[in-house]
């Protein structure tokens, strides 16, 4: 019997699903063509890409990703020390404000504390209304702070809003608290219990919220551009470097955006099933 | 759990007097309490804090700012409603810069409406496991995985006169295909297809998440009673997602004038061509620090976003959620 329904179920679901898989095959295609095309053209001889942007390089110029770290470079500074700026903007864009998220998500969704009550209602009202337009008033506030120009303005990341604070939110509320419960007998401490049970339960949503906030860090080149000017990351550097770049220049400049984006897919690579454990769900709802 | 049980009740104003209307005496707090509202508040007052700074403070800076104009004849900066005045008198003309970029803005609207909708049925098929959907979710991820100033460029690079597309297209057809950064109307339309092209990795990601939590039981259940796929989709799997979904719908009409699309990387800070949306405009006028009139277009159209947001939430939260 069990044979007969899973001979079935495959005659029936298989067309519409042969059908989207030849389309996702097309479009899956179209997206890594791009990333292909790049790869062969940051290969060629720069005068060839000039010419010809369909052969392939005859021969490969790999040395050209060597040439790209000494050639490299937006208002002076060279590509090792953007690539130096891209891992400190990143890593502490993404640190600052996945911890506010994850410790205020957790006592939000555990403790009833008034305090509590507050912050969650402030992160979902300030999620839900509509504020645009701060960035004037943003960056006039970091000039008048110090931290325009400054490594430090990464403090000002501490938030714990948005859809990252709703993620840990809702994963911690759906945590069982009979864990907590069992350690508070056992004479455990509340950070204890927030740093030793909770979190290593969390390690899923915070690694997808950290991944996903650590990819948009390293891409983002907006930020630097208006809030660290002398400090150009891969991102900023790059986007500078090629409002000036001549097509000659092109060949390396895709051998550095190529090497650019190598630290991500590593993450990615690693991290992918993480990513699937991103929830939203529930929050909203209080 | 006891403890939240009793400041829940404290918290409520019926609880606080006994069944024959007289006070109740408040009930103390046990240590462990008293260290558990100590550990809440070591957490949350660095949030407060940031969040007074640099959210309160920047906004009502913002409001601020929304109001001060420079007078023309002693060229002081006064108190005034002539910022809101110029946003009334550019968006009634769809030619000026300002409502060139509304218009653009409402368009990538329209455009994230559709992303929505295509990612979540591209995630359904995901989750159906489609043949080869471990190498798609990792393909459609691409443009979301890789920074968008390596895959902007190339894409420009791609379809830009003399590129592989062009020189394919004059060789095997003879079709020489136009500039699409030349006019106003191929840019705008040209992003907008790289938008949506590249723009369904997280959530997808996201959805294919939500859809996988759903208990395998309910889908051997809907099949052994005949459910189709459609079916399957709009009458078991879509309502099981709709939070995820809901939260999606929500996000993006409270985003909806934040929309600054891949502009930086496609244009620039080149005003020739009419591509702007309204949060890049202000990017740009910020940039080139002017403050005044971008942080008037803020306030101006978050006012303008509120009700809608409003009403949103309040259709989504009609639509009853299944739990499970």
């Amino acid at each position: 019997m069990e044979k007969t329904v899973k001979i079935k179920k495959r005659k029936k679901v298989a067309i519409p699903l042969i059908i989207a898989s030849v389309i996702f095959c097309i479009y899956g295609v179209s997206l890594a063509v791009p990333i292909l095309w790049g790869f062969i053209m940051s290969l060629k001889e720069p005068f060839d890409y000039f010419y010809d942007q369909l052969s392939f390089p005859d021969p490969p110029h790999f040395e050209n990703y060597v040439r790209a770290f000494q050639e490299l470079s937006a208002e002076g500074t060279p590509l090792l020390l953007m690539l130096f700026n891209s891992i400190w903007y990143s890593v502490g864009g993404t640190i600052v404000p996945v911890f506010a998220c994850m410790t205020a998500g957790y006592v939000c969704a555990k403790y009833q504390y008034k305090i509590c009550r507050i912050w969650y209602w402030i992160a979902l009202v300030t999620m839900i209304i509509p504020v645009m337009g701060t960035m004037a008033s943003s960056l006039k506030l970091s000039m008048d702070l110090g931290f325009y120009d400054n490594p430090a303005t990464l403090v000002t990341g501490y938030m714990a809003t948005g859809s990252n604070f709703i993620i840990m939110y809702a994963f911690f509320k759906g945590v069982d608290w009979g864990y907590a419960e069992s350690a508070f007998i056992d004479g455990a401490g509340h950070a204890r219990v927030f740093f030793q049970i909770m979190l290593p339960q969390a390690t899923s949503p915070i690694i997808a919220v950290a991944l996903t906030v650590f990819i948009s860090k390293w891409g983002d080149s907006q930020g630097p551009i208006m809030y660290l000017p002398h400090w150009p990351t891969l991102a900023s550097g790059f986007f500078q470097f090629q409002q000036t770049a001549g097509k000659d220049q092109y060949p390396i400049m895709f051998a550095g955006l190529l090497m650019s984006a190598i630290p991500i897919i590593i993450l990615y690579i690693a991290f992918q099933d993480k990513l699937m454990s991103l929830n939203l769900g529930g929050g909203l709802k209080g | 759990m006891k403890q939240q049980e009793t400041i829940e009740v404290e918290g409520e104003v019926g609880a606080l007097l006994t069944k024959h209307g007289m006070p109740r005496k408040k009930k103390k707090m046990n240590e462990m309490e008293k260290k558990g509202l100590i550990f809440s508040i070591v957490v949350l007052v660095p949030v407060f804090i940031t969040f007074l700074v640099f959210w309160v403070g920047v906004n009502f800076q913002s409001i601020l700012l929304a109001f001060i104009a420079r007078d023309v004849e002693t060229g002081k900066e006064v108190f005034s409603l002539y910022n809101f005045e110029k946003i009334i008198i550019e968006l009634k003309n769809p030619n000026s810069a300002l409502g060139e970029a509304f218009i653009n803005t409402m368009k990538y609207f329209a455009l994230h409406l559709v992303k929505i909708f295509l990612s979540v049925i591209i995630a359904y098929f995901l989750y159906k496991k489609v043949p080869g959907h471990i190498f798609y979710k990792i393909l459609f991820y691409l443009p979301a995985m890789i920074p968008s100033m390596v895959y902007i460029t190339i894409f420009k690079e791609i379809i830009g006169v003399y590129g592989p597309i062009y020189t394919l297209l004059e060789s095997v057809f003879g079709y020489e295909m136009p500039a699409l950064f030349a006019s106003d109307a191929t840019a705008t339309n040209t992003i907008l297809f790289y938008v949506l092209w590249s723009g369904f990795g997280t959530s997808m990601l996201v959805y294919v998440g939500a859809m996988n939590r759903i208990p395998g039981e309910v889908i051997d259940a809907a099949y052994l009673d005949g459910c189709g796929m459609a079916r399957e989709f709009f009458q078991i799997v879509l309502p099981l997602i709709w939070e995820t979904f809901g939260t999606y719908f929500l996000l993006a009409f409270t985003t909806i004038f934040m929309e600054t699309g891949p502009l930086l990387y496609f244009v620039g800070f080149d005003r020739s061509l009419n591509t702007m949306t309204i949060n890049y405009w202000m990017f740009t006028q910020v940039y080139g620090n002017e403050y005044n009139m971008p942080s008037a277009i803020g306030l101006f159209f978050s006012v303008l976003t509120v009700p809608f947001v409003i009403v949103c939430r309040y259709l989504i939260s009609k639509i009853e959620t299944v739990t499970y």
